[in-house]
Order: C-alpha cells, then sequence, then structure tokens
C-alpha cells in the first residue's frame, strides 16, 4: 500500500523540531503555568510537576510520536484511524473499530471546539499587542478594561480575524510551505521576546517596596513547600499532571497529525524528547521568570497568589504601565510573545481538521481550509457573543482538560497495551537517534496508566465537589449540548472514513491491509 | 533567595539546559 508518495512531509529537521515545539509551547506556558503555579503554593507545584514530566510527559510524547509515525504509513493523520491500525494487532477488525471511534470523536471535540475559543484567546492576545503599543490602557482599571474589551464585539471579531487568517494562510499553503515556514519564524521571535521579557523581570529590582522583588517572586516559586504539599497533597497534585497534559499539547490528536507527516526511517525518539526539553525550557526556565517575579515586584505577593485568570490580562498590563513608557515596548512583545505561542500551537489543531477532511474525506485541502475557516466562525461565535465567558470556562473545563485526560488513557490502551509494548519499542526505535531506556516500557505500561486513572478519578471528585455537575445556568447548557453534538458528529465522521477505507477487512473481520 | 529555593533553580535549570543541549548536540552531529 502506497501512502507516503501521495502524503506532505516536513522539509527540514529543524523544521520539524519548530513546529513540533510550537505545537507544544503554547498559551499554556506563559499564561496558564504561572496562573496554576502561583494558586497551587509555588514550590509547591513543582514538586508533583516534574514528577509528572517524567512519568507522565514525556512517556506519553514518544507514545503519540509513535502512533502518528505508524499512522502515517498508512496515510493516515487523524486519531480514529491511527487508532483503528494499531489496535488490530490485538483485537479483531470489528472490535479495533470502537477504540477508533472513541479516539477520533475524543480528538475531533477538542480540535473544533477547544480551539474555538483559544483562537479568541490569541485574539484578545493581537488587541493588547495593539493596546500595549498606543498606551490605551494606561490609567483605565485594567480589569474593567478587560471585560470591556470582551464586550466590544466588533473589536472581538476584528482582532479573532487576525490568527484566523494567518491559521488560514498556513493551513492553505500545506505542511512544509505554510505551517513550517510560519513555524521558522514565530518560534525564534518567541523565544527571543521571552528572553528579553525574562532578563527585564530579574533585573528589574525592588520598584514598589524594599521586600517585593523578582527575586521574592522567584523564591515563591522554587522554595521546596512539602507542608503545602502535604495538606493539599490531590488538589496540587492533579492541577500539575493536568498542566503537563496542557503543555505538552498530550491527548489532543495534534502531536500525532504532526508525527504523520514524518518520512519513514526518520528520527522520532530524540526529536520527541527535544520537543519536550524546548517546551520545559520555555515554561520552566523563561516562562517561570517573567509572569510571577515581574508581578511580585511591583504588586506584591497577594495578587500573585490570587492567580487568576487576570495575570496575563489584568494584571500585568498594571506592571507595564508602571513601567512608564519603555512599560509599552515590553507589553507590545509580551502579548505577541502570547500571540506567536498561542497562534503556533492553533495551527496543529487547524491542520488536524484540514488533515481530516482531506484524508478522511476526501475533500481538496485548500477547500478544506476555507470550510475549517468556516467550522471555527461558526464555533467561536458563542464565544465571543458571551462575554461573561461563562460558556468558554465550561468548554474549558471539559474539552480543554478532562477530555484531554480521557484520551490520554486511550494513548495508553491502544498505542501500548493493544499494539503490544514490542511493537511500540520497534516503532519507536525505527531509525531512531537515541535509545529510550527500557525502564520506560515499565512506566507506560504500568505507571503511567495508573498516574492516569488516579488523575481522573481525582478530577472527578474535585468536579464533584465543586458543583461542577449540578450546574444548571443555560450558558453552561448550551456548552455541553455543543460538547455532546460534536462528540457524536466525531464519532460518525471517524466510523465513516473507517469503513469507507477498511470496508471489506471489517467486513470479513480480519486483518487485510497492511503498510509496506 | 533562600538558599533551599537557590538550589532546587539551579538544579531544576540546570537539568532542563542540559536535557536540551544533549538533545540539539545529538540530533544534529554531523553524520561521519
Amino acid at each position: 500500500m502506497s501512502s507516503l508518495k501521495e502524503r506532505e512531509a516536513w522539509a527540514t529537521k529543524i523544521g520539524l523540531i519548530l513546529s513540533m515545539a510550537g505545537n507544544a509551547v503554547g498559551l499554556g506556558n506563559f499564561w496558564r503555568f504561572p496562573r496554576l503555579l502561583a494558586a497551587n503554593g509555588g514550590g509547591a507545584f513543582m514538586i508533583p510537576y516534574f514528577i509528572a514530566l517524567l512519568l507522565l510527559g514525556i512517556p506519553l510524547m514518544w507514545v503519540e510520536w509513535a502512533t502518528g509515525r505508524y499512522g502515517g504509513k498508512y496515510g493516515h493523520g487523524t486519531l480514529g484511524p491511527m487508532f483503528y491500525v494499531m489496535a488490530r494487532e490485538s483485537v479483531k477488525p470489528r472490535k479495533a473499530l470502537i477504540f477508533a471511534i472513541i479516539g477520533g470523536m475524543l480528538a475531533f471535540s477538542v480540535t473544533t471546539l477547544l480551539n474555538s475559543y483559544y483562537i479568541h484567546v490569541i485574539g484578545w492576545t493581537a488587541a493588547y499587542s495593539i493596546y500595549s503599543a498606543t498606551g490605551a490602557y494606561y490609567g483605565a482599571d485594567t480589569v474593567n478594561f478587560f471585560f470591556d474589551h470582551v464586550k466590544n464585539f466588533p473589536m472581538v471579531m476584528a482582532t479573532w480575524l487576525i490568527p484566523m487568517i494567518l491559521l488560514f494562510i498556513a493551513a492553505f499553503r500545506g505542511v512544509s510551505k505554510g505551517i513550517e515556514a510560519f513555524n521558522k519564524v514565530m518560534m525564534p521571535l518567541l523565544y527571543v521576546f521571552a528572553v528579553l521579557l525574562a532578563i527585564r523581570s530579574i533585573t528589574i529590582g525592588s520598584p514598589v517596596r524594599p521586600d517585593w522583588s523578582s527575586f521574592t517572586g522567584l523564591n515563591y516559586i522554587w522554595k521546596p513547600d512539602f507542608e503545602t504539599l502535604s495538606r493539599n497533597f490531590w488538589v496540587i497534585s492533579l492541577a500539575a499532571a493536568g498542566q503537563i497534559f496542557f503543555t505538552l499539547s498530550l491527548g489532543m490528536g495534534i502531536i500525532q497529525n504532526y508525527a504523520s507527516y514524518i518520512r519513514k526511517g526518520d528520527d522520532i525518539a530524540l526529536s520527541a524528547l527535544t520537543t519536550a526539553s524546548l517546551n520545559e525550557l520555555a515554561e520552566v526556565i523563561i516562562g517561570g521568570s517573567i509572569a510571577i517575579p515581574i508581578a511580585y515586584a511591583y504588586l506584591g505577593p497577594e495578587v500573585v497568589k490570587s492567580g487568576s485568570l487576570g495575570l496575563a490580562f489584568m494584571a500585568l498590563p498594571n506592571v507595564f504601565t508602571s513601567m512608564g513608557e519603555v512599560g509599552r515596548f515590553f507589553g507590545t512583545i509580551w502579548f505577541l510573545l502570547l500571540f506567536f505561542a498561542g497562534w503556533t500551537s492553533a495551527i496543529a489543531m487547524y491542520n488536524y481538521l484540514t488533515a481530516l477532511l482531506e484524508e478522511d474525506l476526501k475533500i481538496n485541502r485548500r477547500i478544506g481550509a476555507v470550510v475549517v475557516f468556516l467550522i471555527y466562525l461558526m464555533l467561536g461565535l458563542p464565544v465571543a457573543l458571551d462575554p461573561s465567558l461563562t460558556y468558554f470556562a465550561e468548554l474549558d473545563n471539559w474539552v480543554g482538560s478532562y477530555l484531554l485526560v480521557v484520551l490520554g488513557l486511550f494513548d495508553v490502551i491502544v498505542a501500548v497495551w493493544l499494539f503490544k509494548p514490542d511493537n511500540l519499542w520497534k516503532e519507536l526505535h525505527e531509525g531512531a537517534l537515541m535509545k529510550v531506556p527500557a525502564f520506560f516500557k515499565y512506566v507506560l505500561m504500568v505507571l503511567t496508566p495508573i498516574y492516569i486513572l488516579i488523575l481522573l478519578v481525582g478530577t472527578t471528585i474535585d468536579y464533584y465537589n465543586q458543583g461542577v455537575f449540578a450546574q444548571a445556568d443555560p450558558l453552561i447548557v448550551q456548552a455541553r449540548i455543543a460538547i455532546i453534538i460534536i462528540l457524536v458528529l466525531g464519532a460518525v465522521e471517524t466510523y465513516l472514513a473507517i469503513s469507507r477505507k477498511y470496508r471489506e477487512e471489517l467486513a470479513k473481520n480480519q486483518v487485510i491491509v497492511r503498510a509496506e | 533567595m533562600d538558599p533551599d529555593a537557590l538550589a532546587f533553580l539551579i538544579g531544576s535549570w540546570l537539568f532542563i539546559i542540559i536535557l536540551v543541549v544533549y538533545c540539539f548536540a545529538k540530533l544534529f552531529k554531523p553524520k561521519k
């Protein structure tokens, strides 16, 4: 069976690494990470964070890269068909189809709904880049300023169009000429801006009070706080593990999609580790040195520890205002940094849907890029029309958090257990530039799924205790209906795509189609 | 800075920096 002849591929190794790093490095690194870190005791958070990185994050990165390249050999760029060809190694095709449908619908829901609000946040960063450059929020109450912005529908839609048009152009031009080319420009710029901000943050001294400095902020992040951790063990551990999923873009299907464009025989083991380490460089070293230390120095510990959504959009504009005219420059590069980080992740989700239309439904990529634009316009409207952000928060609770972990569990069930650990290891090491320690094979077989199960049960209990299940606000109900409709559509689409390509195999219920 | 915090910061940063340098050196090592 020929597949790669017809499929696009990454043009260069550095292009692949920067695109994958762009996929992983997102708003999670600079916006979500400081927020969670601040709200979960700083140094208390970092301990379970590193444990989750080693036992969940890096092993699952290897699994998702291997899944993607294996699926690419069959010409698949979407998760449903990838799960199908892997699950067949242990179960009959018709049973494999069930796992495929679960994987396909979860990835479909994440790439449609998560991106529908994620692109709006990127739009806010575009707007705030302009506001910073013009000094629009100088002298204003930044909390009111933020809510005035999200209530301003024409402005919200106009700035939403900036990332959307760029996303459309990149997807329209394809993997190497579009996505790779954009990432090769945006990712280096992102690192340059981030390093500039981190240097400014660390050298800022104590501009407001002698006991408020960026170093006291760093102290808060890095002082190992076992006491706070032991008092809030589950809450902090769950937040840390959830962040690992979000920051590495795991449980979304988009790592697998990018990995499907890797040529057979090219390395994935070392490339996956490189991507994870670049993400951690951006998150822990650079991201951890910007928002919290700078906010600590200007606004003090109480504002930092409140850990609200507002750290990036409400608290930091106050900091830039306090810096005077130079604050306009730092404000602009802070929001441009967020823009690049968000955009380079959003394009992975946009491309997932374009690939789905192209490969599963045989719609030309260029027409597919237009269709995806219209899908995001339609799905993004309820987000733009709800300035209370209730609809947004409900989507984020489920497709931006919970379903990622569910999909992570199915990653292990299908790509490790059903595909069989030895097959996974063989796939991972085909053309590999490093040997992954065998220890991780056992971690993946036992520890990772247990960790994910605990995370899922803990999050469910947490949601129950917070009363998430009992909420009946019309906007919350609307968000839940949207999630259910999208899940059903994803299931139907996956079923149609697989049953069309593997019709004979499913009829006979035995494996017939094999990649070369 | 608190000595424990400084030690944790240096250890974590070094771990990540070494990992990045190791990966890039191995990934772009010229072929013999």
